[in-house]
């Protein structure tokens, strides 16, 4: 509790109520401190400047060098005006273009939704429904009958969209650097490729993306066999190459390893990132099914538990119940450890146990650790999970895959499923085996189609030199990457959105990827370019897709072929393809070989630093780099953005010699050395990594495909060697010294949101423990507050502070609040129905956020970005504070600043009833709607941001400049471009509107027409996709229905949300799902004590910890989860809130009660009647 | 000292005042006319590159509208015809020498105005695949308001409040403000501007015109409110967002 406590034993005569606030103060009542970054634990005199500024510094300030620029172009866009304002007096001539032929299907102004897919890399596909309008693809969903989506989609998919329409796309093939074009490169290859005739492929290299196309497999067939001595090579930076010799040694045979996450109840995790890899929509769905908590006596036996082992922290450790931070060395002893632990609970174990128990060893920190998971996971045998990452050794993975089965997990809560050629193809192979044959220069020609190996290839392979070695290199790329400039041709490839071709999921459910339009650069597709060098020129994707498929399906018959076709191209997925199971037999004696020839990997010498490289959830391996959504998304952990810095740990940085503040966004500038190889970056502190560890992310750095993507961030691919590719010890990492202060803080800019919109400590987060939501669950505490009024409060509510505060009144007058707070028992909750539905019969619309099963993955925040056009702002606004993103995944620490536990919490817009937004606007442009919404007319707002300024919550955003409609480059690629005048790189936003150019007309056809597209200074914030909810009633009207249905729509967060943790609905409707939700235990409302009442609830975090890993002091917590601590100093803890400490969780009618910022009732009078009589006429006197 | 000013100046002060407050209520009333869509956009009638005449096709003609404009009952939008419409009709195709040669009316007299029009020269060439039609817009609702056709056809509006007598323009133009205090005496009042469907087409513009302007309108327009429950929304987020 901080400023606003009011509680009475903090305020006591002569003691002054300090503003002033400890970590330790942080507190919601539940007895955790949750804290965003170190500074903000050590509430620096810097972090707390910041929170008092409305915005970041200099967010609404212009230095004084940027500032004379801009008074100069002014001048000249004044000079400018006088000469062309004349002419452009006149109306503006807009022209209607209507078809020549109307198309079928389409209806101008209605969307039209298509099934396709999109293939992932290294294998396996998202099943997408794209949303066109007029034959433009606008947006991405997920497909609801495609068995990995279910209608849900990922951060990725949703920004895929946006790669469509990017202005940097390679626009041509291009040879030797210049332009060409197709008919050209036609000619060319039909003319080269005949020489392989003879020599039946000899010194014929391909070295392809991974991907799982039926189609590509088929033309790779086709190649093969014409030419069968050309070398076919599946290359993927990020892959899993333990996990692949593992399980094909357990196996006996090459398998794909698909977890069913839905049935497993104790879930251990050997550094893998199952929630977080790109499209692991099954997994993440799974999960949450079985983690979600309804009611009390239900979750007993349903709630899963997962353990997590891991060097950073990731969107699985985030979401784990345990979490134990190991050093990369470690892992791997002790996922041997826990084999060996838990097969000899299970009862012999036999030769696996023996060797892994040979192998694993439990140092004292970890030993009880170790126990206590083999003993939770044995004790679930048929419902326990063990999976392991692509970090980890074959051997790991093999024993995983043997302790899993004597688990009874095969073909349970794991199947095993049968795997094409290239996809059990090794990276590492494909790669080195190509360098070696590229140093001997045994390469006429090479064909590279997707993979980028100049840029991410191993370092020490030093592969650019040995590209340069073949005679003759081809590329197949969308954007003219780095392998694309330096391919004697590089070929412009068609997107998903605009080709034919077909990907089979993870399950092995093959769809079709359907193009939405025709390819806007005349690009082609991996399947019709590897067509045409096979000597089949005439071959369009189409007919290629057709052919495979006929053949896949064996049907000779046209009509019947072609009505599989239609369903299969209708439905998004191809009826019955999804691969069998394996009859999984595991080898022990293979596995316990592979587990005994295993050496740990040796510790670095003392004072060194382990390294671990962990793909970027947003870039990958970069191939998305020139993606600004996704580079934009802050990093899910760090809430980085537009850059990828080494993360270290705190305790790791000060031996380093970093200091621990961030202040302003200053990462510290070190140089990485591994193994000779230097790396000059910036360190980001990250509480939750390993001590001497030392976390490298890929994908930063590239050098060539895009204006985004050049120069934003650091090419850590230069320290990776092909014999560490995920783990390395021996680094050292030297602090960076400049002689110039202002290069040194030029080069350590980095863009983090952890502290933007920080609500100043104010407790909006509530967690707790299962034992105590099962042992108080369904209690409704209702009584009377000292003012008489009655007080009910729900498990979640009381939680918090709200035990401690007066029953919310309302000081509006009931006719004029809309009819919908009368009784103080629903406090507009929806508890009771009827008398809230105000005169109008309108609907009003909630939304439920459930903190249980989110991830913090950031689908939504990306999905809200498609949605509604919210710009990006790049990299030097965003350190302003000036991120547009209407949603915010807010990431809380909490505990010991070196093993924290970590929470999410998405806070967009909570559509407060009384908004204090609405009331301090001046011009009316956010008022409230007789649904319930806080609406904005932007073509009001004036901008001046007393809104936001009175906003509690931080969830509005203010156009600054023009970052929609106008070209803009703030921030991009300033690294790298020599030292600016000031600490910030110059910013183009500073051009006046009228001499920037517009944005790219190719962006703008991705723009939602629903949705305005705002211009400079124009508040916005969540509508609740308000364009969807019209959209909704004007069809129901067309249907004569008189409300809209529950899941008519869903909003764009909402239907991303790969967990379902959002929900959307009717408050008033008592069978509505959300109005369900409103009314759960764990329902809460943000900073209910301001009573503006939000129209989105929160829903308290459940977590499920193993008793034996607890600390005593937290298990008292789940006998008494209501007391709080903090806020208050000793003294006041020892007299009022001591003993008993449940004394608040019973409300003792008028204990600590007070009214907000009203002194002089800080203590009311001590007899019940006057209090009520002094609280009455309060009331009067405020309403 | 002598009169250093002339007595006439004496008025000065009370003239200018005079004239202060002149000049702002001419300031004031013209602002007041002119800056306002009755003034802007009332009577915008530009020239299309094809002559068509709704004249013609919906009133001597009387074709319905959603023989055009075919989606107004299921979109936000009423969508301009695309070329093919027009063909429906206009292609009475000679074999050997092209269009329309053979529209010659029944009883043999002149040859159809199709023979001689160059207009049509536009409409061939789009459909045959040459550059679309570049018809010029007229009613525009800014960007930041979405107005939806089919919900308003549905409750009863005819196209007639909005866009009034469309079937007597030769050229269409812009015949009502449509700015935002328009809509909202609309939204206030929508009984002025309910029609009976079951009774009355919609797009029967002459039939609607008279029900509207009978002295019964506001007393069955009432009825139809009431009976299908209707409430227009006033809030801000109905049209803006």
């Amino acid at each position: 509790m901080s400023q606003h406590d009011q509680c009475p034993s903090s305020k006591k005569e002569g003691k002054p109520v300090s503003p002033a606030r400890a970590a330790a103060e942080v507190n919601a009542a539940s007895g955790k401190a949750y804290w965003r970054s170190l500074d903000d634990l050590a509430d620096t005199p810097e972090f707390r400047e910041r929170l008092e500024r409305e915005f970041p510094a200099m967010a609404s300030e212009i230095s004084e060098e940027t500032r004379r620029d801009f008074l100069k172009l002014m001048a000249a866009s004044l000079a400018l005006a006088g000469v062309v304002a004349m002419p452009a007096c006149r109306r503006t001539d807009h022209k209607i273009f209507a078809y020549n032929r109307d198309p079928e299907n389409i209806i101008p102004g209605n969307f039209l939704y298509y099934a396709t897919a999109m293939p992932m890399p290294g294998g396996g596909a998202q099943g997408l429904l794209a949303k066109t309008v007029t034959g433009r693809p606008i947006k991405v969903e997920g497909n609801p009958l495609h068995p990995n989506n279910q209608g849900k989609s990922d951060a990725v998919a949703q920004a895929s969209v946006l790669d469509l329409y990017d202005p940097d796309r390679s626009t041509s093939v291009r040879h030797a650097g210049a332009v060409s074009d197709w008919g050209a490169f036609a000619e060319f290859a039909a003319q080269h490729f005949k020489r392989f005739d003879a020599t039946e492929g000899e010194g014929l290299v391909f070295l392809v993306e991974k991907t799982t196309s039926p189609s590509r497999d088929a033309v790779r067939d086709r190649v093969l066999r014409k030419w069968p001595k050309s070398r076919w090579m599946p290359y993927e930076a990020v892959d899993n190459e333990g996990g692949l010799a593992g399980v094909e040694a357990a196996l006996g045979g090459p398998a794909r390893v698909r977890p069913n996450l839905a049935k497993a109840k104790v879930i251990l995790s050997l550094d893998n990132d199952f929630l977080g890899e790109p499209g692991a929509l099954a997994e993440a769905r799974q999960f949450a099914a079985g983690r979600r908590v309804w009611d009390r006596e239900a979750s007993k036996s349903r709630m899963n538990r997962l353990y997590a082992v891991e060097s950073a922290y990731t969107i699985t450790g985030g979401a784990a119940d345990h979490r134990l931070k190991a050093r990369p060395s470690e892992i791997p002893t002790i996922a041997m450890a826990i084999v060996a632990a838990t097969m000899a609970r299970l009862g012999g174990g036999g030769e696996v146990a023996a060797a892994a128990g040979a192998k694993g060893k439990a140092s004292g920190e970890f030993a009880k650790w170790i126990e206590a998971v083999a003993e939770d996971l044995a004790g679930a045998k048929g419902e326990a999970l063990v999976t392991a990452g692509r970090t980890q050794p074959a051997a790991v993975h093999a024993a995983v895959a043997a302790l899993n089965d004597a688990l009874g997990a095969t073909n349970n809560t794991v199947v095993y499923l049968p795997m094409g050629v290239d996809e059990g193809a090794s990276s590492l192979d494909s790669i080195r085996g190509l360098a070696r044959v590229l140093e001997r220069g045994q390469v006429d020609t090479l064909v590279v189609v997707g993979a980028n190996p100049v840029f991410n290839a191993p370092a020490d392979l030093d592969f650019a030199a040995k590209f340069a070695k073949a005679k003759t290199t081809i590329h197949l790329g969308v954007w003219e990457d780095e392998t694309g400039a330096a391919s004697t041709w590089h070929v412009n490839r068609a997107h998903y959105l605009e080709s034919w071709g077909d990907v089979a999921s993870g399950d092995g459910t093959i769809s079709a990827v359907q193009p939405m339009i025709a390819p806007i650069f005349d690009g082609r597709s991996d399947i019709e370019f590897l067509s045409v060098l096979a000597g089949e020129p005439d071959a369009s994707g189409y007919t290629i897709v057709r052919r495979t498929w006929r053949d896949r399906l064996g049907v000779t018959d046209i009509p019947a072929f072609d009505r599989a076709w239609r369903r299969a191209l209708h439905d998004g997925v191809l009826a019955d393809s999804a691969s069998k199971p394996l009859a999984a037999k595991i080898n022990s004696a293979a596995v316990a070989s592979l587990v005994g020839k295993w050496e740990p990997a040796a510790r670095g010498a003392s004072g060194t630093l382990e390294v671990v490289f962990a793909p970027d959830p947003r870039t990958h391996d970069g191939r998305h780099a020139n993606n600004g959504w996704l580079q934009e998304l802050p990093h899910p952990i760090s809430k980085v953005t537009w850059d990828n810095p080494v993360l270290v740990s705190p305790s790791t940085a000060r031996k380093l010699g970093l200091p621990l503040e961030m202040g302003d966004g200053r990462a510290r500038p070190i140089a990485v050395l591994l193994n000779g190889r230097r790396l000059e970056t910036v360190a980001w502190i990250s509480p939750g990594v390993a001590d001497d560890t030392i976390v490298l992310t890929l994908g930063g750095g590239r050098r060539k495909g895009g204006r985004i993507a050049e120069g934003t961030g650091q090419n850590t691919y230069a320290l990776r060697e092909s014999t560490a590719m995920w783990t390395a010890t021996g680094a050292q990492a030297p602090r960076r010294l400049f002689d110039d202060e202002k290069e040194a803080s030029y080069h350590t800019l980095l863009a983090c949101t952890q502290d933007h919109h920080s609500l100043d400590g104010r407790p909006i987060l509530r967690d707790v423990d299962l034992a105590a939501w099962q042992r108080f669950g369904d209690e409704i505490a209702k009584d009377t507050d000292a003012y008489g009024n009655v007080r009910v409060l729900n498990f979640a509510e009381r939680l918090g502070d709200e035990t401690h505060l007066p029953a919310n009144r309302d000081v509006y007058l009931p006719e004029q609040s809309h009819g919908y707070e009368t009784d103080p028992e629903t406090k507009g909750k929806g508890r009771d129905p009827d008398s809230a539905r105000p005169p109008e019969n309108a609907q009003q619309w909630g939304m439920a956020i459930d903190l249980t099963t989110c991830t913090g993955c950031g689908a939504c925040v990306t999905a809200c970005q498609a949605e509604n056009n919210i710009p990006i702002v790049g990299k030097a606004e965003v350190w302003k504070g000036r991120e547009m993103h209407w949603i915010r995944v807010d990431r809380y620490f909490s505990g010991d600043e070196e093993n924290p536990e970590l929470s999410v919490q998405p806070v967009a817009c909570v559509h407060c009833e009384n908004a204090p937004c609405e009331t301090v606007c001046p011009v009316n442009a956010t008022i409230h709607g007789t649904e319930g919404l806080n609406e904005m007319a932007y073509n009001r707002c004036i901008g001046t941001r007393y809104c936001s300024n009175n906003c509690p919550y931080k969830v509005r955003r203010f156009n600054w400049f023009d970052y929609a409609s106008k070209q803009f480059r703030g921030g991009f690629g300033q690294l790298g471009e020599g030292i600016p005048n000031d600490l910030m790189p110059r910013n183009e936003n500073f051009v006046p509107p009228r001499l920037r150019a517009k944005v790219s007309e190719l962006r703008s056809m991705q723009y939602n027409p629903n949705v305005t597209v705002r211009y400079r200074g124009v508040m916005e914030k969540c509508t609740y996709c308000i364009q969807r909810i019209n959209r909704a009633r004007v069809e129901t009207k067309l249907q004569d229905l008189k409300h809209i249905p529950d899941g008519f729509f869903e909003v764009a967060c909402q239907q991303a949300c790969p967990t379902e943790s959002i929900v959307f609905g009717d408050i008033t409707d008592k069978t509505s799902r959300v109005s369900a939700l409103r009314e759960h235990g764990r329902s809460y409302m943000l900073l209910y004590y301001l009573n503006t009442r939000p129209r989105t609830t929160h829903m308290a975090r459940i977590r499920n910890p193993n008793p034996r890993l607890v600390a005593e002091e937290r298990k008292r917590r789940w006998e008494q989860p209501f007391h709080h601590e903090g806020g208050h100093d000793e003294e006041g803890r020892g007299s009022e809130h001591g003993a008993p400490a449940g004394g608040h969780a019973s409300l003792a009618p008028g204990r600590g009660d007070s009214l907000l910022s009203l002194p002089v009732l800080a203590s009311p009078p001590a007899d019940p009647s006057r209090r009520r009589a002094l609280a009455s006429v309060i009331s009067g006197v405020l309403s | 000292m002598s009169h250093l000013f002339p007595k006439w100046m004496n008025h000065l002060p009370t003239a200018g005042a005079l004239a202060a407050v002149g000049g702002l209520t001419f300031v004031s009333v013209a602002g007041w006319y002119y800056l306002t869509p009755d003034f802007w956009r009332v009577g915008y009638q530009p020239k299309q590159p094809v002559a068509f005449s709704h004249q013609i096709h919906a009133g001597q003609l009387g074709m319905d509208c959603r023989y055009c404009h075919t989606h107004v009952e299921e979109s936000y939008h009423a969508n301009v015809p695309a070329t093919s419409t027009c063909m429906n009709c206009h292609t009475v195709v000679n074999q050997t020498t092209g269009y329309l040669k053979k529209a010659v009316s029944a009883d043999g007299a002149s040859p159809s105005a199709h023979w001689v029009s160059k207009d049509l020269a536009l409409v061939r060439e789009s459909y045959d695949g040459g550059r679309p039609i570049e018809w010029r817009r007229i009613h525009k609702a800014p960007d930041y308001v979405h107005f939806p056709h089919s919900a308003h056809l549905k409750a009863g509006i005819s196209c007639y409040s909005c866009h009034s007598r469309i079937d007597e323009m030769p050229v269409v133009y812009h015949a009502k403000g449509l700015g935002m205090g328009w809509c909202l005496d609309c939204h206030r009042q929508p009984e002025k501007h309910l029609i009976d469907t079951s009774q009355i087409r919609v797009t029967d513009l002459r039939v609607v015109e008279q029900q509207l302007k009978s002295p019964t309108q506001i007393e069955s327009g009432k009825a139809l409110k009431e009976k299908a429950g209707l409430l227009p929304p006033q809030h801000c987020g109905a049209c803006h967002y």
